[in-house]
């Protein structure tokens, strides 16, 4: 039985329903002064529960607002988020507190925003507990598991100040797993870091994702942290660009090797990013003549160019055009 | 996806993390929360000792007008004794102690509690009588008889004969006992007898006094003490007057109570015993001086209450409300000033500890931060503050009343506790305000534009009611004034009229400043260089409103209350010359000898002298004129030449004009300006001793010696009053101007018997006297209090910039600009706050002086016969810009080196690492 085009867009589940966070046609605009700065354009993106991701883009790219949206720091201007169930446009402030209190965790990139200085690292993993209102044993129970899993059981009394930055980031990641969130958000959690003790950390990251199930979403500008994540989801222009999905493989002999495939990210309203290589390659500019068949759509350089037509289009013409 | 539930956080665990947080922040800001809590046990020490001051202030001064007073205050309790008129219920002279020790039980509550004791007297009017032999001048004795009984006769001591004793029922001579200096003045012995002349006898009455014994006091000097008060002739005998000559001699005698019944039947009516009611000044306080006075009018009505079982009518009286008249506007005029200063205080201490508090609220303004990313409720922010500020509030406020306790000074416990209030309310409310904004979610453009219009218009409500209370304040107080203090109570909404002048003016200059900083540094960026630039961006983004506030508010409270203590001081030296009206004044009869002798003495550099005429009528013009008759020599207009002319007004030319004035028959005369409106005639007679003169004005004179002598006034030279009248008119002013004059003064009354008044001494008096050094000390007190405030308030502003000017200026020296770049920071961060500052102090202090301080009651302050002109405020104000410049280059030197060692990249990277 063939269904028509229609009736499968119709048959279809909504949006992420089975995602655990749902970014749906994401809007953030900052009032600066008196100029508007468009953040966010329309993102779409979906994670699934218990994945481990990054979010990789140039400064500017509109990331890190993401990251604050999710992790209830921000709120959008308009579209859908959603994260763990929880409607981020449509919560009061109570609720929100609640949400960042017990469904998501975060990591900052200065070492020391992410501890008080004045605590010790247990007890810097217990407040957010204490917030929560878990009783003292189970605090204290909790705090033990998290340092030991982040390899810092010893150092559960020092303050920050004598922890070298690794040390640090590893129990600003106990901190943010102390309330059993179901997403952790890192921003740059290695920015400070060598590459050495990043890769401690993200041992650390991959452990709370692993050990503690939590789904761990990473942003950075650094495109080597892709090799250490499953999925990493590119954002140019405030709107995701493309992904790459890590697969690992094992053949016949019992050696494993990871293939990593691109794919281009088409959005619910149906827009596309073509690679620039591809775009020079097969020399696409302004309109492009689409051509459906029956298992893929096609793409070729427009004819019809009007004479006063220009030649590099801008964004928007782009993006109607490739409809 | 479903989201999974989880139960609500109860405020005790948010209690419990509030603990540890608490304790660690207060070990990491350690000095600061010490500097928090000294200044609340600052504010503490100042709000709790301002009220017991103004309450000690006001008492003292009730318990000082009633001990002036002294005998006057008594209240006098009168029980007619012997004959009745028929009408008039009288007792026997032997039960008035009876009644008398009746009395005191029964007084009203208030009096009661204020009495000193009670002492009877029963004393006959004077009765003529001749002794045989006597020293006195034509023998013209007149004796009054009084009763000695109870505690009297264990003052005195036999020198001679024995005591009265009167058997009832005697016919003879009535025994009595007189003062040996008495009987020696008047050549009275033991054995004497006064004979009453014939026709002063009344049937049944005795024809004569027998003299039994003579006696003294044990201590001479019990003779002035209430016991004997009454008896005024007892001791000291006193000479009867006719035109200045001697004509008799007046003394008292001393009898049993049988002896007293006796001679009274020598008066045709009853006689009134007197039971004098005595107080003890230390017992009382403003509100007991009240009801004591309240009390008294109801007694004045209606003394049926006092008598008890005793069938004698008797009434009471006491001229204690008009010893102490001048009391209640004094009162008045030293609590408003108290008030306006307390208020003063208390309003920039509220602000201060705000700015204070800011400090730690910023210092915690990333914790906290970090609490609520980790879902710190509001509650557990504001629970972990609440008990950080309880407890430096705590120690703050005990620390604060520990102080008064050592210092023996009471502590008001509502002061205390709002002081608590606002030092736990300050540190509380900013941080919740401060971490209900953080992480908020922002709002959409039209939503921002409605929440900066309502912001914008929540402002200008505030600011239009702060005006509103001002001009309500303003208006109260030129309708009703500061009012009478009975009961004690200020008025809160006038006494705050100062501050709110000054808040007034704080929120002008707030409007004002931007279009002011905007101009400045629209200059500033023209000059040459990077130092323009950066001083105008920086100036133009730091314009911190409370700081300003609380800036403006101290200065003009300091200044103006600086200002009020010059003029309080001014006075009172004024005031000095008003009631003393030289250096030195010596009142009594005085002779032209002693005069001569007085003005060549060193160092008197001028001596005048005065013969005073009281209640001189002068006939002519339209009617009769009573005045003043000053009849004064060359000297007099010497002294007053050399007088300040606010204290005794202008003299010039009085005696030239009196002396080439007389052109005929008519004595040259001139008359002070009131009493030159009544008259209406030139040529007027006056008359002295019955002989009349006539006399011409030449001219009018503001000088007048109002502050010691009653008015109006006419000035005439003694000598040609004299020549005119043919009477010989004795000097009884002299008044001595120079450094010995004090010296002079009282070789002149050691010789003369006059009465020494050295202006030095009044001033000293009037300075330490409870109400003008009260309100003095109220105002100093709070001028420093409010310094201390000021500058903490500037230092806190200046120290609270202090982040974000490092790293501007951590930013500014990657840049190139040099280190001293950080002093044009601090600059221009608060040479224009103080500035503003300082101009809207000084324009709050001169209004505020100007409408408060002509209706203080500064002249019954100050001790003057008018209120005291209002001084300059420019020397208060050239040390309040002294004060301030000094705290600006400590606070900014201290700055500076505390960022000496600041690493730039460091600050750059992750801001303050402090």
């Amino acid at each position: 039985m063939t269904m028509s085009l229609q009736g499968k867009a119709a048959a279809a589940p909504a949006y992420g329903s089975e995602s655990l966070i749902v970014c749906d046609n994401l809007v953030r605009i900052y009032q600066v002064g008196r100029i508007e700065v468009q953040a966010l354009q329309g993102l779409d993106l979906l994670i699934d529960d218990g994945e481990m991701l990054a979010i990789v883009g140039a400064s500017g790219s509109g990331k890190s607002t993401l990251l604050n949206i999710l992790s209830g720091l921000d709120v959008p201007t308009a579209g859908r988020a959603v994260v763990a169930g929880r409607d981020l446009l449509a919560m009061t402030s109570a609720q929100r507190l609640a949400f960042r209190r017990e469904a998501v965790g975060f990591v900052w990139q200065q070492t020391a925003r992410n501890l008080l200085p004045y605590l010790t690292a247990a007890e810097n993993v217990a407040l957010p507990m204490s917030f929560a209102g878990l009783r003292g044993r189970e605090r204290r129970r909790r705090t033990g598991e998290l340092l030991g899993a982040m390899g810092l059981r010893e150092l559960a009394d020092r303050r920050p100040g004598g922890l070298s930055g690794g040390q640090q980031q590893r129990v600003a990641i106990a901190v943010a797993l102390a309330n059993r969130p179901r997403v952790l958000f890192a921003d740059e959690p290695t920015g400070e870091l060598d590459s050495a003790t990043g890769d401690e950390v993200f041992a650390a990251l991959r452990a709370a994702n692993t050990r503690f199930g939590t789904t761990i979403v990473i942003v950075t500008h650094d495109a080597a942290v892709s090799a250490q994540v499953q999925r990493t989801v590119a954002i140019r222009d405030g709107r995701t660009s493309s992904e790459v999905v890590r697969e690992t493989t094992i053949d016949s002999a019992g050696a494993s090797s990871v293939i990593a495939r691109e794919f281009a990210v088409l959005d619910r309203a149906g827009r596309l990013q073509l690679p620039g290589e591809y775009r020079s390659a097969l020399g696409l500019k302004g309109r492009v003549r689409l051509e459906l068949e029956r298992d893929h759509v096609g793409i070729w350089p427009g004819v019809d160019r009007p004479a006063s037509a220009p030649t590099e289009p801008d964004a928007s013409e782009q993006a109607g055009d490739a409809r | 996806m479903r989201p999974r539930r989880r139960r609500r956080p109860s405020p005790l665990s948010a209690l419990a993390s509030s603990g540890l947080l608490m304790r660690r922040r207060l070990r990491r800001d350690l000095l600061l929360a010490v500097c928090y809590a000294a200044l609340l046990g600052f504010v503490t020490f100042v709000a709790a000792a301002t009220p017991a001051l103004i309450r000690t202030t006001l008492d003292e001064g009730a318990q000082e007008a009633v001990a002036d007073a002294g005998y006057d205050a008594d209240l006098l309790v009168s029980v007619p004794t012997g004959l009745s008129d028929g009408v008039t219920r009288t007792v026997e002279p032997v039960v008035v102690d009876q009644v008398a020790d009746g009395i005191v039980p029964r007084l009203p509550p208030a009096l009661q509690a204020s009495q000193d004791g009670a002492t009877a007297t029963v004393l006959t009017p004077t009765i003529d009588v001749a002794v045989d032999g006597a020293t006195s001048p034509d023998n013209a004795i007149d004796i009054q008889v009084g009763m000695a009984t109870g505690t009297r006769l264990d003052d005195i001591v036999l020198t001679e004969g024995r005591l009265p004793s009167n058997p009832e029922s005697a016919t003879g001579p009535v025994e009595v006992m007189i003062g040996s200096e008495a009987a020696s003045a008047a050549g009275i012995e033991v054995g004497s007898v006064l004979e009453v002349p014939a026709g002063e006898q009344l049937k049944g009455g005795p024809t004569s006094f027998v003299v039994t014994g003579l006696a003294d006091l044990v201590d001479e000097a019990q003779a002035s003490t209430r016991q004997w008060i009454d008896l005024p002739t007892l001791w000291t005998p006193v000479e009867r007057l006719r035109s200045g000559r001697i004509v008799g001699l007046g003394v008292t005698v001393l009898t049993d109570p049988e002896g007293e019944r006796r001679a009274e039947q020598l008066i045709d009516d009853s006689v009134d015993a007197v039971v004098r009611v005595g107080f003890d000044p230390e017992s009382f306080s403003e509100a007991r001086l009240y009801e004591v006075l309240d009390e008294i009018e109801a007694l004045t009505v209606n003394s049926s209450s006092l008598a008890g079982d005793s069938t004698a009518q008797i009434s009471a009286r006491s001229s204690l409300a008009n010893a102490v008249s001048g009391y209640p506007a004094a009162a008045a005029g030293a609590l408003a000033q108290l008030t306006t200063a307390a208020e003063g205080v208390g309003g920039v201490g509220a602000v201060t500890l705000f700015l204070t508090a800011r400090l730690l609220v910023l210092r915690r303004e990333r914790d906290v931060a970090w609490e609520r990313a980790r879902g710190a409720s509001l509650l557990s922010v504001a629970l972990t503050s609440f008990v950080e500020s309880l407890l430096l509030a705590a120690v703050g406020v005990a620390a604060g009343a520990a102080l008064l306790l050592a210092l023996g000074a009471s502590s008001d416990l509502m002061s205390l506790a709002v002081v608590l209030l606002v030092g736990v309310a300050a540190p509380v409310l900013q941080t919740v305000i401060g971490a209900s904004a953080v992480w908020r979610a922002p709002r959409g453009k039209v939503a921002q534009a409605g929440r900066d219009a309502r912001r914008r218009a929540r402002r200008l409500v505030a600011e239009a009611l702060v005006v509103v209370v001002t001009v309500a304040a303003g208006a109260a107080l030129f309708s009703r004034g500061f009012g009478r203090s009975a009961g004690g109570t200020p008025d809160l909404l006038i006494g705050a009229l100062p501050l709110l002048v000054a808040l007034t003016a704080s929120l002008l200059i707030l409007r004002l400043q931007l279009p002011a900083v905007r101009f400045l540094a629209a200059l500033a960026r023209r000059s040459k260089g990077a130092a323009g630039i950066v001083a105008a961006s920086q100036a133009e983004a730091s314009r911190p409103a409370l700081p300003l506030m609380a800036l403006t508010v101290a200065f003009a409270l300091a200044i103006g209350g600086a200002t009020l203590v010059q003029t309080i001081d001014a006075g009172e030296v004024d005031a000095s010359w008003q009631r003393v009206g030289a250096d030195a004044r010596v009142d009594g009869s005085i002779t032209d000898d002693e005069i001569a002798s007085a003005r060549a003495a060193d160092g008197v550099t001028a001596a005048g002298a005065a013969a005073s005429l009281p209640g001189t009528p002068l006939e002519g013009g339209s009617g009769t004129t009573i005045a003043t008759v000053l009849a004064i020599d060359p000297g007099y207009c010497d002294v007053l030449s050399r007088l300040p002319r606010s204290a005794h007004g202008t003299a010039a030319d009085l005696c030239g004009k009196l002396a080439s004035g007389g052109s005929d028959d008519a004595v040259p005369v001139m008359a002070d300006e009131v009493l030159a409106e009544r008259l209406t005639a030139e040529t007027l007679e006056l008359s002295v001793e019955d002989q009349v003169v006539p006399i011409r004005i030449v001219g009018t004179t503001s000088a007048g010696p109002n502050g010691y002598d009653k008015g109006p006034f006419l000035f005439v030279d003694r000598t040609a009053l004299a020549e005119a009248s043919g009477v010989n008119l004795t000097v009884d002013t002299l008044l001595l101007m120079g450094d010995g004059a004090d010296a002079a003064g009282e070789a002149t009354a050691g010789s003369s018997g006059s009465t020494l008044t050295s202006r030095t001494a009044w001033l000293a008096d009037q300075r330490t006297s409870a109400l003008p050094s009260g309100v003095v000390g109220g105002f100093v007190t709070s001028v420093g209090a409010l310094l201390v405030l000021g500058m903490i308030a500037l230092a806190t502003a200046t120290i609270a910039g202090g982040q974000a000017r490092s790293r501007t200026l951590s930013l500014l020296r990657t840049l190139g600009l040099p280190r001293r770049t950080g002093w044009l920071l601090v600059a221009v961060e608060t040479v224009p706050l103080l500035v503003a500052s300082l101009l809207g102090g000084i324009a709050a202090s001169i209004v505020a002086v100007l409408l408060i301080a002509p209706r203080l009651g500064l002249g019954a302050l100050t001790g003057g016969t008018g209120d005291p002109p209002i001084a300059s405020t420019l020397p208060a104000t050239i040390a309040a810009i002294g004060a301030a410049v000094i705290v600006l280059l400590v606070t900014t030197v201290a700055e500076r080196i505390a960022y000496r060692r600041e690493r730039l990249s460091e600050t750059l990277r992750v801001g303050d690492p402090r």
